[in-house]
């Protein structure tokens, strides 16, 4: 798997897991941008919540219809319990990362 | 401004492979509303942006696209169109009937549509085609020359003051000479050429030069040419060609596709310059000047030729067969080349056309009748939310399968008759050669079906876009009760019915007399027998062409050809067959006057010098005294006659000798067929091998062969080629193979004919029969009612019969008017017919009426079959 898409993926459950009950779409995206400081194309968004759809890490569904989409539901996701370990795995991860980063900056700050 | 971009939206729309685009929509939506509210630009902007970054995400593998909405139109479409050929196989009688009715109707339209386009529209292939002209003068009053051309003073005139043309080059062509091939003497056709005529069509060698003004020996030949006469491996230029007597250097060879002035032209000789100072007739091609017409091309000659010197009133009749001031024309080269067989072609085609419309009326008829059968189950369809729409595409589908799997069908037969077209054509419609199954000819099949295809659905799809869905799921038979209302005007369809069927008869009529004019061709008595016959030109390469083949070199011969095998027996004469009557040379014959002073009266007749075998030989028939025997030579004047020569010039007067011969016995008349003048007098005298032949006049060898005439050929090739090798035959042919291709185009027509008259025949079965089976579908229940007040089946079916055949009837007689006033232009092509031929204007409606009872016994019969309680409590 690709790194990067880990790492989105990670960031879709981060946001997630912020926002709630209300995560749907456009929530989610918003967050996102937010999160990362770019922007991201909603197509992404979906595909990205599908694959973890398929893996068993959230669960979709359909909301009531609302006014201002064209007559179209919205799609709300919830982690499911695996996300929260997955989550978890993350953090360590990344724990472990920036530790690792923090004791070999003094060294390459020296060589400068 | 608060709707997203369409465009964009559409776009969304279609990205089937983006997971949950319901969703995805939404979102953009209340996103692109949330910013409108600010920034309606920027929303816009937005909204762009993401649908385009969309547009590289797909749904993982796997994942369920179920929540993705409806699938797009156009997949509905295709699911629709894949359905409809359920349908169609479910029941396939009548869907085998259309499709075979579309194939026959696309192959005909198709072919000929070909055929058309080879011949009339294809570019000629020499540069700038549509500039080149032929120019040819006449006068007033003439019947036109022998060959058409200018004369020598008006070309003259012409071409130093032209401004309408850019060149005007004179040839002359289709000049037969002999040349020493490797099978001996061959003819091979040669034209003589100015060096303009090359510049004008734009000739490109593919060796060495064309011809050049200073040029006198030289000669340009044909690439397919040199390579029979001089080998393959090129090594051509600079070859010597003895042609007649002459010898010219080859200093050129051209293309095949370099076809002028006949395709067969082979070898291109200066034109001698006394062509030009002499008065004589030349044949003459010119380039248009840019943006100058034929017709002013023609003014601007005419002009000249009035400056011309004048030429004498015999010189002029003897070519124009008038005198006058002279006429001058230009027409381009296509016109020219097509200007015979375009009538022809386009009313063929446009008749076909008139045949496959009514097919198609018929065809969307009988579909039509089919959809009506189904109407509830089409009803129930829209009802469910198909919508009209959709069961009209369904109908459409339907047809376009149809009309796709008759042009499938077609494909084939298409592809074999234009691949056998350039034989079966009559040997003078030009540009037939290289005819084929070409791209052109697939995209017509393509275009044709796809035509019909859609023709064929418009009336049912119309109908089913009209349908009234309560009515007809409510109570379908409670709708039309009166008889002629269909739900498709009745009256016009009637109207139809009347038309195809008298359509029919017209054919049938036609059909009727170019076949009985064929079988009177066929059974004609010729006056010989001609199986078996084999028939050449015996030529030679001499010291020049009057020269005669040796005596010595004929007896060879006719003694080598008499062994062998296969061959029974060996004829010469001076006339070879099939040229007016016996053909030969007129000449002056005297005989005693029959009043017995003594006195000598002329007695014009044809001669034909021919060997004692001659007679047994072609089977002509002796009718009185005895025809020449071997024992004849040496004695001089003796004479065998034919019939008329005997009645017109001897009367009841015994056979016998006079002053001059003597006239031994008297053989039948000969004719050529489909020939409708008078036998010409005709008289045999003896050839004797033992003077040779005289070459100029034609001596033809005829050989009898037991088996097949074509089989023998090679073989008395190879025999004169083994007496000597500057002998040689040429016109080598079978007498069965010439007697076929006079009769080439009267059997075209009777063929063509008698296949248009077919159609048209199952067209109209299939019209009447779909619209008497719509009408009974439609009427179920008032022939209830009908039966239940006490009418019986016999008179219910009697009845829906009568109604049919009352429009086949007024269609026969409707025809058989129509054919009455269309036959005066089929007269001439009509050979012992008489144009009103009683048998055939009572066989044609007569055909039409059985095939039409037939057709319609069907839904009489179910309409009898009606049963009254089911009729009336039908829902």
């Amino acid at each position: 798997v690709h790194p990067n898409l880990r790492e989105f993926e990670t960031l879709l459950l981060l946001a997630i897991g912020e926002i709630g009950p209300e995560a749907y779409g456009l929530a989610i995206h918003e967050r996102l941008e937010a999160l990362t400081g770019r922007s991201i194309a909603l197509g992404q968004i979906y595909t990205g919540l599908a694959r973890l759809e398929q893996r068993g890490l959230v669960t979709g569904t359909e909301g009531e219809t609302t006014v201002g989409r064209g007559g179209r539901a919205r799609k709300f996701y919830r982690l499911r319990p695996a996300a929260v370990a997955v989550l978890r795995a993350s953090a360590d991860a990344y724990a472990r990362l920036a530790q690792q980063i923090a004791a070999a900056l003094p060294g390459l700050e020296r060589s400068r | 401004m608060s709707e997203p971009p369409r465009l964009a939206e559409w776009l969304l729309a279609r990205l089937r492979r983006l997971p949950d685009t319901r969703y995805l929509a939404g979102d953009l939506a209340e996103g692109f509303v949330k910013r409108a509210a600010t920034n309606p630009r920027a929303a816009r902007r937005w909204y762009w942006s993401q649908v385009m970054r969309s547009l590289w995400h797909r749904a993982p593998a796997g994942h369920d696209t179920t929540a993705a909405g409806p699938p797009p139109r156009v997949a509905v479409l295709f699911r629709e169109i894949l359905s409809a050929r359920r349908f169609l196989t479910r029941r396939p009688g009548p869907s085998l009937l259309t499709v075979a009715t579309i194939a026959i109707g696309i192959t005909a339209t198709s072919t000929l549509a070909s055929i058309t386009y080879a011949v009339l529209y294809r570019p000629l292939p020499w540069p700038h085609a549509d500039r080149l002209v032929s120019v040819w003068e006449t006068r007033d009053g003439g019947t036109g020359p022998a060959r058409a051309g200018l004369m020598s003073g008006t070309f003259n005139a012409w071409r130093d003051q032209a401004s309408t043309v850019d060149k005007l080059a004179p040839y002359i062509g289709k000049e037969p000479r002999t040349v020493q091939g490797p099978d001996g003497a061959e003819l091979v056709d040669t034209a003589e050429a100015s060096p303009d005529l090359f510049a004008i069509l734009g000739a490109v060698p593919v060796a060495g030069r064309t011809l050049a003004a200073t040029d006198t020996n030289a000669a340009v030949v044909s690439e397919p040419f040199a390579r029979r006469q001089f080998g393959e491996g090129g090594h051509w230029l600079g070859r010597m060609l003895n042609l007649d007597s002459r010898s010219y250097i080859v200093v050129g060879v051209l293309p095949a596709s370099f076809a002028f002035p006949s395709p067969d032209t082979a070898v291109w000789v200066p034109l001698a310059s006394s062509r030009l100072t002499d008065v004589s007739l030349l044949s003459a091609v010119a380039r248009l000047a840019p943006g100058a017409t034929p017709a002013q091309a023609a003014a601007e000659g005419e002009a000249r030729a009035r400056q011309a010197p004048p030429v004498a009133d015999g010189i002029q009749k003897l070519f124009f067969r008038a005198a006058g001031p002279p006429r001058v024309h230009a027409a381009t080269l296509r016109d020219v080349a097509t200007r015979d067989v375009r009538p022809t072609l386009v009313a063929a085609l446009a008749g076909v056309l008139l045949l496959l419309a009514t097919a198609v009326v018929s065809l969307a008829g009988l579909q039509l009748a089919r959809a009506s059968e189904r109407r509830r189950e089409l009803a129930i369809r829209a009802a469910m939310g198909a919508g009209r729409a959709r069961v009209a595409t369904l109908l459409m589908a339907e047809a376009l399968w149809l009309g796709l799997a008759g042009g499938l069908v077609a494909l084939a037969p298409t592809w074999w008759l234009l691949r056998l077209a350039p034989r079966w054509l009559p040997s003078d419609v030009p540009r037939v050669g290289g005819l084929s199954f070409d791209v052109a000819s697939f995209l017509i099949v393509a275009a044709t079906a796809t035509v019909i295809g859609v023709l064929v659905g418009v009336l049912p799809s119309w109908h089913a876009v009209r349908l009234n869905l309560s009515a007809v799921i409510a109570d379908e038979s409670r709708a039309p009760m009166g008889f002629r209302t269909g739900p498709a005007g009745g009256r016009s369809r009637r109207l139809l019915l009347v038309a195809e069927t008298g359509i029919a008869v017209v054919l049938l009529v036609a059909a009727g007399l170019s076949g009985r004019t064929l079988v009177n061709l066929a059974r004609e008595d010729l006056g010989y027998t001609p199986g078996h016959l084999a028939v050449a030109r015996l030529i030679g390469v001499g010291a020049n062409r009057s020269a005669r083949i040796a005596p010595q070199d004929l007896k060879a011969l006719m003694e080598r050809l008499d062994h062998l095998p296969g061959v029974t027996g060996v004829a010469l004469s001076t006339a070879l067959p099939f040229q007016s009557n016996a053909g030969g040379m007129r000449i002056d014959f005297r005989i005693p006057a029959p009043d017995g002073s003594g006195q000598q009266v002329p007695a014009p007749a044809n001669e034909n010098s021919v060997t004692p075998s001659y007679f047994d030989l072609v089977g002509l028939r002796l009718i009185t005294g005895r025809v020449f025997t071997d024992n004849d030579y040496g004695r001089q004047g003796l004479f065998v006659v034919n019939q008329t020569f005997a009645r017109r010039y001897l009367g009841d007067r015994p056979l016998g000798p006079f002053d001059k011969g003597e006239i031994i016995g008297v053989v039948a008349d000969t004719r050529d067929p489909g020939d409708g003048t008078p036998v010409e007098p005709q008289i045999y005298s003896l050839f004797d091998p033992a003077y040779g032949a005289p070459l100029q006049r034609p001596a033809a060898l005829y050989v009898r062969s037991s088996g097949n005439a074509t089989a023998v050929l090679p073989m008395v090739r190879a025999a004169v080629h083994g007496v000597d090798d500057r002998l040689g035959l040429a016109e080598l042919t079978t007498i069965s193979a010439q007697l076929s291709d006079m009769i080439a185009r009267p059997r075209l027509y009777a063929v063509v004919a008698g296949v248009s008259a077919g159609f048209a025949l199952l067209v109209a079965a299939i019209g009447l029969f779909s619209v008497l089976w719509h009408a009974v579908t439609n009427r179920t229940r008032e022939i209830g009612v009908r039966t239940a007040l006490g009418a019986t089946p016999r008179a219910i079916g009697r009845h829906v019969l009568a109604e049919g055949l009352g429009a086949a009837a007024i269609g026969a007689a409707a025809g058989v008017g129509t054919s009455a006033l269309l036959v005066r232009y089929l007269a001439t092509l009509l050979y012992h017919v008489a144009s009103h031929d009683r048998l055939v204007f009572a066989a044609a409606p007569a055909a039409l009426l059985i095939v039409a009872t037939a057709a319609c016994l069907i839904p009489a019969r179910r309409a009898a079959r009606v049963d009254p309680v089911d009729a009336l409590r039908a829902p």
